[in-house]
């Protein structure tokens, strides 16, 4: 529906009527050994080097760091806000055009920013505005008449579920309306690219949710390209495809969701995580022991990562550790429909000269294993 | 009050008036496009060009630490270049004006700096010009502000319009310094400060209602 709208508007950019399909709407972002410095007062500061990875057409794309780590130099730079020092970053068009964002002349990058819709943590709205004003401002600035604006308005409300706000003003709202509005307001000109620059990190949990189930909705319903930049694992875990960390303007790590968030391989990645990892309860810290004494089971860590095939085998696990083998502590969650998750088990049935032995046994499972220390005391 | 003297009164006011109203349109005229400059140009600005930002503010911060009264005998030769006499009512609008354009960019330009970068950002990420971005987004933005400075801007010149009897220009200043003082008639003075009070209360009641209604915020 909002495809059809497109074409009904006046074409501001030359191939808006070309558009067809939503599927082939999304953009496609190539960032190619991209570095960016700043002359500062101290010196120069390096906020992001030598990145390369290209997001694909339809993605919903995750960039993950902490603040300061470049994540928003990053995002800037593909709608040019901010320029490369160096290397290149290249955006392709659902038409196949391609622009090399760093080179552009300032015509051309306005006719660039009206492909690419951007949200901003704290919404960006004008005061002055009525949401309906200015979810229409990018229809303005690229010259739509007065009905042309309100009839796209009045469809982009719907989707976005504020066709009863369109005349309030932006201090009557909720924080996650106010993000609905700025959601609208960048899906104007019906964009290939959806930049969000920490679109979540204002809101509430709850309110968090349904923004980034209305994000992953538009994605699916429209086709178009989403590149998130945030510092909550929550936002990259609900809705992304792909996850990038970044630290110290350099990409560390780059992979499906589950599998960077499964078996994260930096310390980078696992700093993030550990808000989630499950740290040992501290009754069950203080008594596990590093040495087996002559009443004590040893107690193995199983580390599901989401790469084994199948769900995880307890039967399997069980067999290996005796039956009388204890869960003391677990989580298991799924990702992108992998599970993984830890368990921690102690095995009173393997005797401590026998527990590598075991240990071996049950990483040919294959979970991920190791001993954590021995406890003793009754099970 | 002889009924002579109150015509002088009623012409006082309107002098007043007159003085007040054309050099504060002439100043609104000048001084908002001024501020613009001065914070377009600023460092980090859409328009950003050091050098002249610094040189534009000096020029203002001149203009600006020159009392009125010596700013009106000194202007004179541009004020005969501008309206062609040097005394009378379109004599003092020229000095009033010049010295209110300053005065009011200022205030003005510090509505315009409040105006939150992210939403400068938001328009230039929606590929708005700079032009597009003053006038669709700084300008609406800080209006309830330059309104609220605009409204300081007309008192002052309500103030600064009683030394236009230098100048011969009247207004109700002037008449208060030549009958009140100079004569003694204590019942003009209080008669001037009564209306003067008025037309004080009157504009900032009308400022603070437009700026309190264009609030958004």
């Amino acid at each position: 529906m909002t495809n059809s709208a497109a074409t009904s508007l006046p074409a501001g950019d030359a191939g808006e009527a070309a558009r067809t399909a939503p599927a082939q709407r999304g953009g496609r972002v190539t960032f190619d050994d991209v570095g960016r410095t700043f002359e500062t007062p101290d010196g120069q500061v390096c906020a992001l080097r030598e990145v390369g990875f290209t997001v694909e057409p339809g993605e919903i794309f995750g960039i993950i760091g902490r603040s300061g780590a470049g994540k928003s130099t990053l995002i800037r730079t593909v709608n040019g806000l901010e320029r490369p020092t160096s290397g290149k970053v290249l955006v392709e068009d659902a038409r196949g055009g391609v622009f090399d964002v760093g080179s552009l002349t300032v015509n051309e990058l306005t006719l660039l920013r009206r492909d690419i819709g951007m949200i901003f943590q704290h919404f960006n709205l004008l005061s002055s505005k009525t949401v309906e004003r200015n979810v229409g401002l990018p229809l303005r600035l690229a010259g739509a008449s007065r009905a042309d604006e309100a009839r796209r308005v009045t469809e982009l409300l719907a989707l976005v579920g504020l066709s009863d706000k369109r005349g309030r003003y932006p201090r009557e709202l909720s924080g996650g309306q106010k993000q609905r509005v700025g959601i609208a307001r960048a899906l104007a000109r019906d964009p290939g690219i959806l930049l969000c620059d920490e679109a979540t990190s204002a809101l509430d949990p709850e309110t968090t949710l349904s923004i980034l189930a209305l994000l992953k909705d538009i994605n699916r319903r429209l086709g178009l390209t989403i590149i998130l930049i945030t510092h909550e694992m929550e936002a990259i875990r609900q809705i992304s495809d792909r996850v990038a960390v970044i630290e110290k303007g350099r990409i560390v790590e780059i992979g499906p969701v589950w599998k960077v968030f499964g078996d994260p391989q930096q310390p980078a990645t696992r700093a993030l995580l550990t808000p989630h990892a499950n740290e040992l309860p501290d009754d069950l810290a203080g008594r596990i022991a590093p040495l087996p004494s002559s009443d004590s089971a040893p107690v193995f860590d199983i580390i599901y990562t989401g790469a084994e095939t199948g769900e995880p085998n307890l039967g399997a696990v069980f067999d290996v550790l005796g039956h009388d083998a204890r869960l003391l502590h677990g989580t298991l969650d799924r990702i992108q429909g992998h599970a993984q998750g830890r368990l921690l088990v102690a095995a009173p049935a393997v005797p401590a000269h026998e527990a590598t032995h075991v240990l071996a046994l049950l990483k040919k499972l294959p979970p991920r294993a190791e001993i954590i220390g021995y406890v003793s005391g009754s099970l | 009050m002889s009924a002579a003297l109150f015509n002088l009164f009623l012409d006082a006011i309107w002098e007043t008036l007159l003085m007040v109203g054309v050099s504060g349109l002439v100043t609104l005229a000048l001084g908002g496009p001024l501020a613009v400059v001065l914070v377009t140009t600023a460092p980090g600005g859409v328009f950003e060009a050091k050098g002249f930002n610094r040189a534009l503010g000096a020029v203002v911060n001149a203009f600006r630490s020159t009392p009125f009264i010596i700013l009106l005998v000194a202007l004179i030769p541009f004020t005969r270049l501008i309206v062609g006499t040097t005394i009378g009512i379109w004599a003092a609008i020229v000095p009033l004006s010049i010295a209110a354009i300053p005065f009011f960019a200022r205030i003005a330009e510090v509505s315009f700096r409040e105006v939150d970068r992210g939403l400068i950002e938001a328009a230039q990420a929606m590929g708005a010009s700079r032009l597009q971005i003053i006038w669709n987004v700084l300008v609406p933005e800080a209006l309830p502000g330059i309104v609220a400075g605009f409204t300081i801007t007309l008192v002052s010149l309500i103030s600064s319009s009683a030394m236009a009897g230098a100048v011969g220009a009247g207004g109700l200043g002037d008449l208060a310094i030549r009958y009140g003082y100079q004569r003694f008639e204590t019942t003009v003075m209080v008669a001037v400060i009564v209306v003067l009070i008025a037309i004080v209360m009157a504009v900032q009641m009308t400022g603070d209602y437009f700026a309190y209604r264009l609030n958004k915020r």
